[in-house]
């Protein structure tokens, strides 16, 4: 029951980059018939203006530029979590808990532990008390992606499922923590809001802006989140443990059999993956927010899925992927805030596209069929030689 | 915790079926309350009773006829969506895609019955739904060979996301306006079957001095089964009938033989893949129906969110039930019973006993991962799932 990665990979390079295109133009086609689709409700849907708010608006703008530097931080760390784990040959769909709890352990220990503990106190200084809240998230995500690991490694038990389950258990338990005003211990009693969060963090924990003038929101996280992409991409691609992991992704017996210890490599990995998503909801409360609000996340620890497959789990390009989802996700808000269309328009984009990621055989046969149009018959045969699709069901594109 | 399970099945206790399974009941009973009681002295959050005493008061909660009857409420969407799951993943492909399923239908029936204001024209409706985007989802993962997984996710985003965005359209964001629904049956009052029914219902004799304090020992059960909408008597009746087409059919048994070695399918002369699209596309139109008890079954608008996870406590319900009908749909009504006990309890069932509801709600969860980690029974999932079929891998 291991994850069928075969279906995610394409012959070559070359054709892994033209069936990622074609999923991108397939996706904006689904876009546009849903588009169709609410006009044909009654909906006056401008498609211009649609494109307008949502691909051209962010970019004029310097504000909505630092709102997608902004969005792309968290992305990074989530589309790294999913990327990482998908290495190992792991589907975790655990971001978003991971991302929670995170935060909530971030934001509850910057806000109620340290300085209520006298023998923390000594931690209350911009240089120890960042770092700290920082790993804090960490390890909180780190513990939520390992139990689903160490159950993978150990039972077999599925990770996607349990990852699922993961999810919902955190939901429930910062609920408990943050979200009711009578019982919740962490819960900022001093606010009756329709929604839970923590008390303001200590000061000392607050990551500063880059720079008030230019932006009052974007601050120095985008840096540990930069320097955890150069690390796991250095960690992955150049280590002998990247080596490992990687190896017990591609063919877990044949790893196994090398004398890789694929237990460890399996827990590990998801350890990783949990810690980033759990760095990415830490950053989000000691940057932005300056606190812990329950579901803040929104969907970003879902969105990282998108992320990583458009990048390939490659870890640098996961900075691009996840610049242009921050783009994307902007251009989304834009939309909402300026007409009647939902920001879930650019969400559906976004499911779309991992269809068509997942799917590669439907891109790749678009594309065998376009070159067939395109190209003179005798060439045709040449060029459809190495993986012609017999005129069954079957495709080139598992292996 | 494992030692449980071979307690219960050496020899010297009995071999007795129902003798385990009363003294299985009794230990998860047992579990709850020292559940409860840890939990109530830990937090400090209201009163802590003994040990003995939460014995007592819970087994008052747990056989309360107005919880029961909303555990019914709670479980019977959780149920039929599980069912549906069953047949898929006995067919071998791995549907992640029943939350988006759910939601997608709870919303699309709302509309149906928006337009037209005929609540069986909605039911329709949402079962149609369901069954286009259980269709999607057989067309990626069986036709295009897509990993299993990662569509089913896709599925739900792609299900959220169209919801979301059509409501937004014709109502505000967030909720649909008020439509037409189901009302809920009394069976009571049916002619010639309802005085017998209502003869059954023990919640009628609490008060007869000598039998009544007995009475309250037993759960009452056509009591609980009494005022639910006409869709949760269809989804109850569904159950029986699958689990025959599933495990007595020859088409149940073909569906079963594909989910663990499609190869030997074929070769027995089975089209694997009309099979897989059928398994499929039925789990989707239950999940249909699932969805759509939620919607106008119990309530009267679309709320986004209203499903709340139910998708993953179906899938979660069908692991529990080890992949039968019979065992999913016993699940749905346990993960139910937790929802509808925590919200008893929580608002104070219990004189001045606080455990938050958020306790209640991650139990089914919890319990899901113990039982595919193999702490409570050992769940085996079909051999070939996730695995795309194809005729020439051995």
């Amino acid at each position: 029951m291991s994850l069928n990665l075969g279906a995610l990979a394409t012959d070559t390079r070359m054709k892994t980059i033209m069936v990622t295109i074609m999923s991108f133009i397939l996706s904006f086609i689904s876009i546009l018939v849903l588009i169709l689709i609410l006009n044909v409700l009654g909906n006056e849907v401008d498609v211009g203006l649609v494109f307008n708010k949502t691909f051209f608006e962010p970019l004029l703008n310097p504000d909505m530029i630092a709102l997608i530097i902004f969005w792309t931080g968290p992305l990074i760390l989530t589309g790294l979590s999913v990327a990482v784990a998908f290495k190992a040959g792991l589907f975790n769909i655990g971001s978003q808990g991971q991302m929670i709890v995170g935060g909530a352990a971030a934001g509850i220990f910057a806000a109620n532990i340290v300085p209520s503990t006298p023998s923390l106190r000594f931690l209350l200084t911009p240089i120890l008390m960042v770092p700290a809240t920082m790993v804090v998230g960490i390890i909180a995500g780190l513990i939520w992606g390992g139990i689903p690991g160490w159950l993978k490694a150990k039972t077999g038990a599925h990770e996607v499922i349990v990852t699922i389950m993961m999810n919902q258990i955190a939901l429930s338990l910062v609920r408990y923590l943050v979200v009711s005003q009578s019982y919740s211990p962490f819960v900022d009693k001093s606010l009756v809001d329709a929604y839970g969060q923590t008390r303001p963090i200590h000061s000392s924990a607050v990551i500063p802006l880059i720079n008030k003038d230019f932006s009052t929101f974007l601050d120095w996280s985008i840096l540990p989140t930069i320097l955890s992409a150069i690390i796991i991409w250095f960690v992955i691609e150049k280590t002998r443990y990247g080596y490992r992991v990687r190896a017990v992704g591609e063919n877990i017996s044949a790893a196994r059999a090398s004398g890789i210890n694929t237990d460890w490599a399996i827990i590990s990995s998801m350890m990783i993956s949990g810690g980033l998503a759990g760095l990415a909801g830490a950053l989000q409360v000691q940057g932005n927010y300056r606190k812990y609000i329950f579901n803040s996340e929104g969907t970003l620890g879902f969105d990282g899925i998108a992320v990583a497959l458009v990048a390939q789990n490659s870890a640098l390009w996961i900075i691009l992927s996840a610049l242009l989802f921050g783009y994307l996700k902007q251009g989304s808000l834009n939309l909402e805030s300026n007409t009647d269309i939902s920001k879930f328009l650019i969400f559906t984009l976004q499911a779309t596209l991992i269809i068509f990621i997942a799917a590669p055989l439907i891109s790749s046969r678009l594309i065998d069929l376009l070159t067939k149009i395109a190209k003179p018959k005798d060439l045709d045969e040449e060029y459809n030689g190495g993986h012609s699709d017999p005129p069954a069901e079957e495709g080139g594109a598992d292996k | 915790m494992s030692s449980l399970k071979s307690l219960l099945d050496s020899k010297t206790l009995t071999k007795n079926r129902w003798v385990k399974f009363i003294l299985s009941f009794l230990i998860a009973y047992e579990i709850l309350v020292v559940y409860l009681f840890v939990l109530s002295s830990v937090l400090g959050l209201g009163e802590v009773y003994s040990l003995y005493a939460l014995n007592i008061f819970v087994f008052r909660e747990v056989m309360d006829p107005t919880m029961l009857s909303s555990m019914v409420a709670l479980s019977v969407p959780i149920m039929i969506t599980a069912v549906g799951a069953t047949f898929n993943e006995r067919a071998g492909v791995i549907n992640i895609g029943l939350e988006g399923i759910m939601i997608w239908s709870a919303w699309f029936s709302v509309y149906v019955s928006y337009l037209t204001g005929n609540v069986w024209l909605a039911t329709l409706g949402g079962i149609f739904a369901g069954a286009v985007l259980g269709l999607l989802h057989a067309v990626l993962t069986i036709t295009f060979k897509a990993e299993q997984v990662v569509t089913g996710v896709a599925v739900n985003l792609l299900a959220l996301g169209v919801t979301e965005v059509l409501n937004r359209a014709i109502w505000e964001p967030a909720r649909s306006d008020p439509v037409t629904s189901f009302s809920p049956v009394d069976i009571t009052q049916i002619p010639l079957i309802g005085p017998i029914y209502d003869f059954f219902i023990l919640s009628n004799y609490y008060n007869v001095p000598g039998i009544g304090g007995v009475l309250r020992l037993v759960p009452d059960v056509f009591g609980m089964l009494n005022n639910h909408n006409p869709l949760t008597y269809i989804a109850i009746a569904l159950v029986p009938a699958c689990h025959i087409f599933l495990f007595k059919t020859k088409y149940g048994l073909r569906i079963r033989v594909i989910g663990e070695h499609p190869q030997a399918a074929a070769t027995a002369g089975i089209n694997v893949r009309l099979y897989q699209y059928f398994a499929v596309i039925l789990s989707g139109a239950l999940g249909g129906l699932g969805g759509t008890i939620l919607s106008i079954g119990t309530s009267n608008k679309f709320i986004s969110g209203m499903t709340g996870g139910k998708g993953f406590l179906a899938l979660a319900a069908m692991i529990f039930g080890k992949w039968t009908i019979i065992g999913a749909a016993l699940a749905s009504f346990l993960f139910g019973f937790f929802f509808a006990f925590g919200i008893n309890l929580s608002a104070g069932g219990i004189k001045g006993f606080v455990v938050p509801i958020e306790f209640y709600q991650m139990i089914p969860f919890i319990v899901t991962i113990l039982a595919l980690a193999g702490v409570i029974g050992k769940a085996r999932a079909p051999k070939s799932i996730g695995i795309p079929y194809s005729e020439d891998e051995e």
